[in-house]
Parts: structure tokens; sequence; C-alpha cells
């Protein structure tokens, strides 16, 4: 074998690689496989969440306190919630709400009227983050107007109305109570929630 | 001449599988107000990253074995607005023919999945 011919030979396994190496890649792009376009990754656990670094006003929280009076004297009305707390904003709908549980076994109580009551003091707590006007959104121009007002409080003033709630009687039907509250509320700048106050509430 | 002869067969059996190959077309616009659609995917393809309210993408070629025509995908994208995001899906689902171009209008009245209450 002289050098021409080894020349030669290490041409054709030179050309032997670039041959391979030309139809694996041919093969890579044309190949019948239907990874080819590879999805984005996407999490289950969707959710809305905000970009921006910004505390965004989230909630309002209010105490409401019951009573009934009984011998000119506040008997603090016991239950174990208050459900459908409507709270309006600006005469716009913010949404329904249920207060935080109370442990009724905690308090010695009597039955006035219709109710439990006693002479504690019964606070009944309301977290009140926005709800949506609808439970189900079902279309995309529903989740635009959500994702637009998810946090729908610009810093300013505003006039809270705490419209009606529910209490539970003795019989175990519930009782509407339009309480008309009407209280003016500030959001600031940078704050995640703004509490309403304390009211006691006279139910007759 | 055998490595010639190899390359020609090699050359044939990919003329062969890219034969089986078809393909189809989706365009997807965006006609939700105050909104961006993300990272649109029509089943497993990535069809456009970002389209502004009344903003079409570009046409977005699917390759694939003629036998998986028609085929059939939701398509699934964020949904962003005023720095608020939401993952949804269409609850329709859209039909790709070969050789066919597939436009997908997003509107305000498009029903849409959220996975996470589905």
């Amino acid at each position: 074998m002289n050098v021409r011919d080894h020349i030669t030979i290490n041409n054709v396994t030179k050309m032997k690689k670039v041959a391979i190496i030309f139809f694996g890649i041919v093969f890579i792009l044309l190949g019948c496989n239907r990874e080819d376009y590879s999805p984005y990754s996407y999490s289950n656990e969707a959710t809305i969440y905000s970009e921006t670094n910004n505390t965004m006003f989230r909630e309002l929280l209010v105490i409401l306190k019951p009573y009934i009076e009984f011998n000119d004297q506040k008997k603090y009305i016991i239950t174990d919630i208050i459900s459908n707390v409507v709270i309006k904003i600006n005469d716009k709908d913010w949404g329904k709400f249920n207060s935080l549980n109370v442990d009724t076994s905690l308090f010695i109580y009597e039955i006035y009227n219709d109710y439990y009551a006693t002479d504690d003091i019964i606070k009944y707590s309301v977290i009140a983050p926005y709800q949506t006007s609808k439970d189900t959104l079902t279309t995309a121009g529903e989740y635009s107007d959500l994702l637009n007002n998810f946090f729908t409080l610009e810093p300013g003033f505003y006039i809270c109305e705490i419209e009606s709630f529910e209490i539970k009687l003795i019989n175990g039907n519930k009782q509407m109570i339009k309480p008309f509250i009407v209280i003016p509320i500030e959001i600031k700048q940078n704050t995640r929630s703004s509490f309403i106050g304390e009211f006691d509430i006279l139910v007759n | 001449m055998v490595m010639k002869a190899r390359i020609i067969i090699l050359g044939l059996i990919t003329l062969v599988f890219s034969s089986c190959m078809e393909e189809g077309k989706v365009q997807v616009q965006n006609k939700v107000h105050n909104v961006i659609l993300e990272s649109i995917s029509y089943g497993d393809v990535s069809i456009y990253y970002s389209l502004l309210p009344g903003e079409k993408s570009e046409k977005v070629t699917i390759w694939d074995l003629r036998e998986s025509f028609p085929m059939t995908h939701q398509l699934d994208f964020y949904m962003v607005g005023d720095g608020n995001r939401v993952y949804l899906k269409t609850k329709e689902s859209y039909e790709l023919n070969y050789d066919e171009t597939l436009l997908i209008v997003i509107t305000d009245s498009t029903e849409v999945i959220n996975p996470l209450l589905d």
C-alpha cells in the first residue's frame, strides 16, 4: 500500500463519517416523530397571581356584634356563624361572605325570644376579599373582567355599606338582618386590607 | 461503490419517511378585550408567545403523519391582564386537516376552562 492509497482510504472514512452525521441530522429533522414540536410545559396548578411588586389591596375586614335588648340590657346573640353578609362599596356589590366560626361552647348562654344570647360580647369577624359577580366564569371575556378587576380598589375614599346578613334562630331558621351600616373607608397605598370597624347591631 | 450504495439507500429511507409527513397550519387571533394571550399552544404544538388584543399570529406549520390528520385539540394559553395571570383552555376543540389553515379566533364569548377548577 503506497501513500496515495492511504490518503484515499482516509478520505473514504471521512466521507462515511460525514454521510452518517448528515443522515443523522436529516432523520432528526424529518423523522416521523410527534415530539418534533415540543410543547411548553404548563402547570396544572393554575391560579391568578399578580406580577407587580407592590402590596395589592385584597380584602375588607369587619366585626359584627348583633344583640337584643332584654330588660334594657344588651344580650349578645350567640350562634356558630353569621352568614351571607352582603357588602357594597360605592353602591356596587363587593361580595357575600360568612363570618369566621365562633366556638359557642366557650360561653354561657340562655334563650331570649328566638335567640341564644349571652352577657358576653360576641364578635363575629368577617373577612371579605373581592368576589366576582358570578360564581363560575365560563368565557374568556369574563376572565378578562376578573383579571382587570381582581384588585378593584385603588387608593382613595369609598363608601362601604353592610347591607344585610343572616342569623340562625333557635328553631334553625335564618333571619335576615338589615343593619344599615354605611361608613366611609380609606384605602391607602400599599396596604393589603382595610378594617371597616366593629359594629353593635340591635336586632329587633 | 459500496459507499454510494449506502448513501442512496439512506436517501431512499429518508424520502420514504418524509413522504409520510403532511402539514397543516394554525393561526390564532386574540379578540378578547384588555388582555394579552401568552404561550399559546394547540395540543402539543406551541403556536405563539404573545398576542395583544386584536393581534393575529403568524401561520404556524404543523408537520405530522398523514394518519394523524385530522387532528383535534383544544387551545391553551395564559391570559394576562393588569399584572394578573390565569391559565386557561378553550372548551371547544378545533379540528385541523392537512393542507388546511385553521384560524382560531378567541373572543370575549369563547368558552374557556380553568383546569384548577375543573
